[in-house]
């Protein structure tokens, strides 16, 4: 070896290192201010929002009577129907789907089902408890004043409005009700995740309430990093 | 020969006019698989789902429907259209001949207004269908539950 080899090859080295190094620490400063979310998922039917939004205050009771706001739907997963319960086709296959839904998810998931109605003229909180309850005893209904109903409502782009009478004559006031016949899911930290638009399938909502839960979770997970 | 053609030409009237008769009686209409849906003690309307085959040669309508456990029964078609659900009464269901419709959730019902009592899974209900040709139908509809509580 002649001694200018060696002259040129050690600071060649020693630069190669110093670059080698300072790639190293690039990278690790670089990747500490830039976490990673995980991939935004593919549901099967269900229209998900990665970035959910929160609720406007709203303030109705449930079918014993109890204030419900939104404070309720903290901690916990919420499926959402609004309807009301002299609906004899629509309403009746919903909640039986939402009943399998929450048979198929079981006690330990943790997920809570409110019905939300649309007809707070007919729908007390009384006749609203017979009506869940028949469904399936966990289930809660909600009522309040009309515009405190469409407060809430509207939010979650649910319309309703009251159509033509049927039956006239009759000594009851029989009317019909149409609304959004979509079913709502709310996370645990009281937003609007999803939504999932009939026709309903219990299995499509199960599998996809499984994506966007493991998906809000990795989330939780990674902002606490 | 004139007799003859008049005997002959009276014959084929008649037997025109048996062959109209024939094809306008009840036969032609025929109600299956009907149910209904049980509901909640505390509901006032009810649905009823069923298939109505129209197998004779003319349109045969529904003109009314009657039961003794309910106070009315109107005949709805249920419509989910860009996620919104609505109601539509259907006044007179004309099915033409050689035609089936099929009463099933999400679609066509009946609605079955004010039972005068709770209705249970296994219950058979009398239904009675008034046609335009002044005919009545008469079928039971039994009650299922089909909800997994």
């Amino acid at each position: 070896m002649t001694q200018p080899e060696k002259s040129i090859l050690a600071p060649a080295v020693l630069l190669a290192t110093g670059l080698i190094i300072s790639s190293v620490f690039a990278y690790l400063i670089w990747s500490a201010g830039n976490p990673g979310t995980p991939e935004t998922p593919q549901t099967r039917t269900a229209t998900h929002f990665p970035s959910p939004m929160a609720l406007q205050p709203f303030n109705l009771i449930d079918h014993n009577g109890k204030t419900f706001d939104n404070s309720n739907l903290l901690e916990q997963w919420h499926f959402m129907f609004f309807g009301y319960t002299h609906c004899p086709d629509v309403c009746p296959s919903t909640l039986s789907i939402m009943s399998s839904v929450a048979h198929k998810l079981g006690e330990n998931e943790g997920a809570r089902f409110l019905f939300v109605t649309v007809d707070p003229a007919r729908d007390t909180p009384e006749q609203l408890a017979g009506f869940v309850r028949y469904f399936n005893p966990g289930f809660v209904g909600l009522t309040g004043e009309l515009d405190a109903i469409l407060q809430l409502s509207r939010q979650l782009g649910i319309m309703s409005s009251r159509e033509t009478a049927y039956a006239t004559g009759s000594k009851v006031e029989n009317y019909t009700v149409e609304h959004s016949a979509s079913i709502l899911l709310v996370n645990p930290d009281g937003q609007y995740a999803a939504v999932f638009s009939p026709p309903h399938s219990t299995n499509a909502i199960v599998e996809d309430f499984s994506i966007i839960r493991t998906y809000f979770d990795s989330r939780h997970q990674a902002q606490k990093q | 020969m004139t007799t003859r053609f008049i005997l002959i030409a009276a014959a084929c009237l008649l037997n025109t006019g048996l062959l109209f008769a024939g094809t306008r009686d009840t036969r032609s209409l025929s109600i299956e698989e009907a149910w209904i849906r049980e509901a909640p003690p505390t509901a006032n309307v009810m649905a009823a789902y069923l298939t109505v085959k129209n197998t004779g040669r003319n349109p045969a309508s529904i003109l009314s429907i009657t039961s003794p456990a309910f106070n009315s029964i109107e005949i709805h078609r249920t419509t989910i259209i860009n996620g919104i659900a609505r109601m539509e009464p259907v006044n007179t269901l004309v099915i033409p001949p050689g035609n089936e419709v099929r009463f099933e959730p999400g679609g066509m019902h009946l609605m079955l207004v004010g039972p005068n009592r709770a209705l249970r899974d296994g219950d058979e209900i009398k239904l009675s269908f008034t046609l335009d040709n002044g005919n009545s139908l008469s079928i039971m509809a039994i009650v299922r539950q089909s909800t997994i509580r």
